[in-house]
């Protein structure tokens, strides 16, 4: 690899980064849920674009499909579940900035020194060969048991999901036929079930 | 790997410089006189009734949820199909365990009702009002949807 590469390696660090930072600000700053989750979009492209730049080209995938496609579109669906969405307005009290602040310092610290202090193997080139296959190899020799294992993971978060859900709107349906009418939009026909 | 994915950002730069330059295009282009009809809401053609932010179906979480769990399960499936055909029929069946193990929640989900639309179908007839309004729900939403 030629110094160019690497200085081009730095320049898409940078963008990454900065799309990082820019956007993780937003999603706190933004006084809007729906904003924020969009912009959360941005923070979880950028975490993506470092993991490649690190040579994880499966856990950078990964993080696009599961993060980007999944994860993310399950917070958006949890803000559209919000009650009175449009009015909701998050406010940050004074104590939380201070409290913000301090854990900010302490997390950074701790993944300073961590860094610091690792002893960093390097591989060099061989840190750009893919992924994918060993990692498969791997799953499916040394790791097998913890790979059906992480089905029966997936499968317990399902039922309990969906337990907890089809409890929360049995309560709803208990709380009364058509509920309060006080806490509905003001137009009647989108009234949730 | 590398080269493979600075295919994949060319791309993206693309896409990204393509929606930019037509917005911006058409920015200088179009005559700006916005009206009432034009400032509203787009749903389909239809006049739109109310606001947009309204509180949505908890049924579609549970959607998203379940489809969340099996993006994962595809996940896995990639690494897997890589060295199918090095390893062989053990490959095969460990991914059977796998997928079994998954299908086991799917099938309880599913039995349970909660992949049903429209639950009570039953009780429609009881609480009129109420349920016609929950009944005509659907249509309502999935046209916010897209």
């Amino acid at each position: 690899m030629s110094v160019n590469s690497y200085t081009v390696q730095a320049v898409f660090f940078y963008i990454f980064a900065a799309l990082i930072v820019g956007s993780a600000l937003l999603v706190v700053l933004l006084r809007n849920i729906v904003r924020s989750a969009f912009a959360l979009f941005f923070t979880l492209f950028g975490v993506a674009g470092i993991y490649i730049l690190l040579g994880a080209d499966f856990v950078g995938v990964t993080q696009v499909l599961i993060y980007i496609g999944g994860v993310l579109i399950l917070i958006v669906f949890g803000v559209m579940l919000t009650h009175n969405v449009y009015s909701v307005d998050i406010f940050n009290k004074l104590g939380t900035l201070v409290m913000g602040t301090v854990s900010a310092i302490v997390t950074f610290t701790m993944i300073y020194y961590a860094i610091k202090q690792v002893p960093w193997l390097y591989i060099g080139y061989k840190a750009n060969a893919p992924t994918t296959g060993p990692i498969g190899r791997e799953l499916m020799t040394s790791y097998l048991l913890p790979f059906e294992l992480a089905s029966v993971l997936l499968v317990l978060a399902m039922i309990g999901a969906a337990y907890l859900i089809r409890s929360e709107v049995k309560v709803k349906k208990a709380a009364g036929n058509g509920g309060p009418s006080g806490e509905r939009p003001a137009d009647g026909i989108r009234k949730e079930d | 790997m590398m080269i493979d994915f600075s295919s994949v950002f060319m791309f993206l730069a693309v896409g990204v410089i393509f929606v930019a330059v037509t917005m911006l295009l058409a920015r200088l282009i179009r005559p700006a006189d916005p009206n009432v009809v034009k400032m509203s809401n787009y749903e389909c053609g239809e006049d739109p009734i109310g606001s947009g932010w309204f509180t949505f179906n908890v049924r579609f979480y549970i959607i998203a949820l379940i489809f969340v769990i099996f993006d994962v399960e595809a996940v896995f499936l990639f690494p897997w199909a890589l060295v199918f055909k090095s390893i062989g029929w053990i490959a095969f069946w460990d991914m059977l365990v796998f997928i079994v193990i998954l299908l086991v929640g799917f099938a309880y989900v599913w039995n349970m009702g909660d992949l049903d639309w429209i639950k009570d179908l039953d009780n429609l007839k009881e609480n009129e009002e109420d349920t016609v309004i929950s009944g005509t729900m659907p249509n309502t939403t999935s046209g916010q949807v897209h």
